[in-house]
């Protein structure tokens, strides 16, 4: 009886002690899920532009792009001098500095010559010496928009590829859903309405825009 | 008999129990322990080691802090690790400084003499995206936190900050200029980095990013100089004897856009040619004509940034900031290479 005790016991201590080695309790996770426990659930940038184009995106960039025209008035040449009001630098306070805009005008060049293509557009009501230009593909330049967004941010991702590949596949949804639909090759001389987003560049004023809303009236 | 075989089979249960308890408790125990004297920061010690990623780290007791890089006889790596030198010592830090040359085997020695010398904190530009993760996690299971500067990890909540170069950014940033001094057509190679450096396959996707998206863009050969101006030399000379007709080079760093220059002066060509790190080495053949340009890695921003926020970490119990943070890198090219020295860009 006594013997019988001791080698349950020693079965138990044995078994407790293969167990539970590396201190934890095991736990036997499914192939497949590992995600649910370690938080790494596979990334796919497609799918989540996807989710946050429609609902999240548009109705953020619509509601926050200020007017180009007053903008670049108020700038007075200096594409910085806004910043406060209504930039969002890459960094916090400093970096890449974009802007939410919109604005209305007359297409006054097709470029397709160059993969990055663009127009050239005149502003209503505006006669400074910046170039404007829509962004129209099929190579598009920048993250202007992916870098505007509130409500996405680099730490949420799991290094800079995915962090990229979020502005490629947003770059993605604007030369399908954005530009293709009002054939840009036959704008000119025609007035577009757009919103969009530009990123100050170093050494040009150049508001190089990419269009997240583009309509020929 | 029977009694010595209950006293033998009773010693083996109790013996394979404390084993397991002790497994599990020696660590904390230890870090307990190391809290001694010459400690200027951190009093209290840590109360409960595995709270999790909130739990604050106090270091490891004593007043030094490890700043781990690559090697130094890349100049952007030796700014990285001047700067965040001084800083540190400015600071009132005792400061050792070594490199782990790339080798994650390398790496998690230096990391377990930081562990030794009972570490305030870790400053490192780390050996490899998932081969760091266990030698951060050790230093935090001792109490050291650690601050990766330039290259990140593929783990959250081990390191305190990671305080990333975007390399991404910035290669793809010169690759727009690479494929408009080539009038986006024409053939062209490129020198990878080494492979175990995460950013070698990161700056090679950027660029390709960008490239890939001109029809008229061939690359006629890709081969990696493992970031060594000597090895991009001869990598650059076989290359060009094999396509004469090459027409741009894209290089993963600058130590390999110098191998690059050179072995095309040597051949009497001028081409574009960019690079990535913004070494004043790139800067001197941009401003000759021989190179296109290159996407400054801010170092020196980066490396002091990790320093301030160690030390803030470790006298306030955080660093105010997300734990990933970007710093963006600039293009240079020609018409901004003037403001550009000692891996400082100054507007």
């Amino acid at each position: 009886m006594k013997k019988r005790a001791i080698a349950l016991g020693l079965t138990l201590a044995l078994s407790a002690s293969t167990l539970f080695t590396g201190c934890g309790i095991v736990k036997v996770v499914k192939i497949g899920e590992e995600g649910k426990y370690t938080g790494n659930v596979e990334f796919n940038a497609g799918d989540d532009v996807a989710a946050i184009w429609e609902d999240s995106a548009l109705p953020e960039m619509n509601e926050t792009a200020v007017d180009l025209t007053e903008f670049l008035t108020q700038s007075n040449g200096d594409l910085t001098a806004l910043a406060k009001d209504y930039g969002k630098y890459s960094m916090g306070d400093s970096g890449e500095l974009s802007y939410v805009v919109k604005g209305t005008g007359t297409v006054e060049e097709v470029n397709t010559e160059s993969q990055a293509g663009f127009m050239t557009v005149k502003l209503d009501g505006y006669t400074g010496s910046e170039a404007v230009k829509i962004q129209i593909g099929p190579v598009y330049k920048g993250s202007s928009i992916r870098d505007c967004l509130s409500f996405i941010k680099f730490g949420d991702y799991k290094n800079q590829e995915e962090w990229a590949a979020v502005s490629q596949s947003i770059n993605k949804v604007v030369a399908e859903d954005v530009v293709a639909p009002v054939k840009p090759e036959s704008l000119q001389g025609k007035t577009v309405s757009f919103v969009g987003a530009f990123t100050v560049s170093s050494g040009s004023t150049d508001v190089l825009i990419t269009p997240v809303v583009l309509e020929a009236k | 008999m029977k009694g010595f075989k209950k006293v033998l089979a009773m010693l083996l249960a109790v013996s394979m129990v404390a084993a397991m308890v002790m497994g599990c408790s020696s660590s904390s125990g230890d870090a307990e322990e190391e809290k001694t004297e010459e400690s200027t920061e951190a009093e209290a010690p840590a109360e409960e080691e595995e709270s999790g990623s909130d739990e604050v780290l106090k270091g490891g007791g004593s007043n030094i802090i490890y700043v781990i890089t690559p090697s130094v006889s890349n100049p952007a790596f030796k700014a990285e690790a001047d700067t965040a030198t001084a800083k540190a010592k400015e600071l009132g830090y005792e400061v050792k400084a070594a490199s782990h040359d790339d080798d994650p085997t390398k790496q998690t020695e230096l990391f377990d003499s930081a562990i030794a010398d009972k570490a305030a904190a870790i400053i490192c530009d780390n050996a490899g995206a998932d081969a760091t993760v266990e030698a951060v996690k050790k230093a935090r299971d001792a109490g050291i936190p650690t601050f990766l500067i330039d290259r990140e990890i593929n783990a959250e909540g081990v390191a305190i900050s990671q305080i990333v170069a975007n390399n991404y950014q910035g290669a793809k940033a010169i690759a727009e200029k690479f494929v408009e001094a080539m009038g986006e057509k024409g053939k062209y190679v490129e020198l990878l980095g080494k492979e175990s450096d995460t950013n070698a396959g990161v700056r090679s996707s950027a660029f390709h990013e960008v490239v890939d998206q001109y029809p008229d863009m061939e690359m006629v050969a890709q081969q990696t100089a493992n970031w060594e101006k000597t090895e991009a030399y001869d990598k650059m000379e076989a290359m060009l004897q094999a396509n004469p007709d090459i027409e741009g080079v894209m290089c993963g760093n600058d130590t390999m856009l110098e191998g690059v220059c050179a072995a095309l002066q040597a051949a009497g060509k001028k081409l574009p040619v960019i690079g990535v790190d913004g070494s004043d080495e790139a800067a001197a053949l941009i401003k000759s004509g021989d190179a296109t340009g290159t996407a400054l890695q801010q170092f020196a921003v980066i490396a002091e940034t990790a320093v301030v926020q160690a030390d803030k970490y470790l006298k306030e119990g955080s660093t105010g900031a997300d734990e990933k943070q970007l710093i963006d890198c600039i293009a240079i090219t020609s018409e901004n290479v003037d403001k550009l020295s000692g891996f400082v860009f100054t507007e």
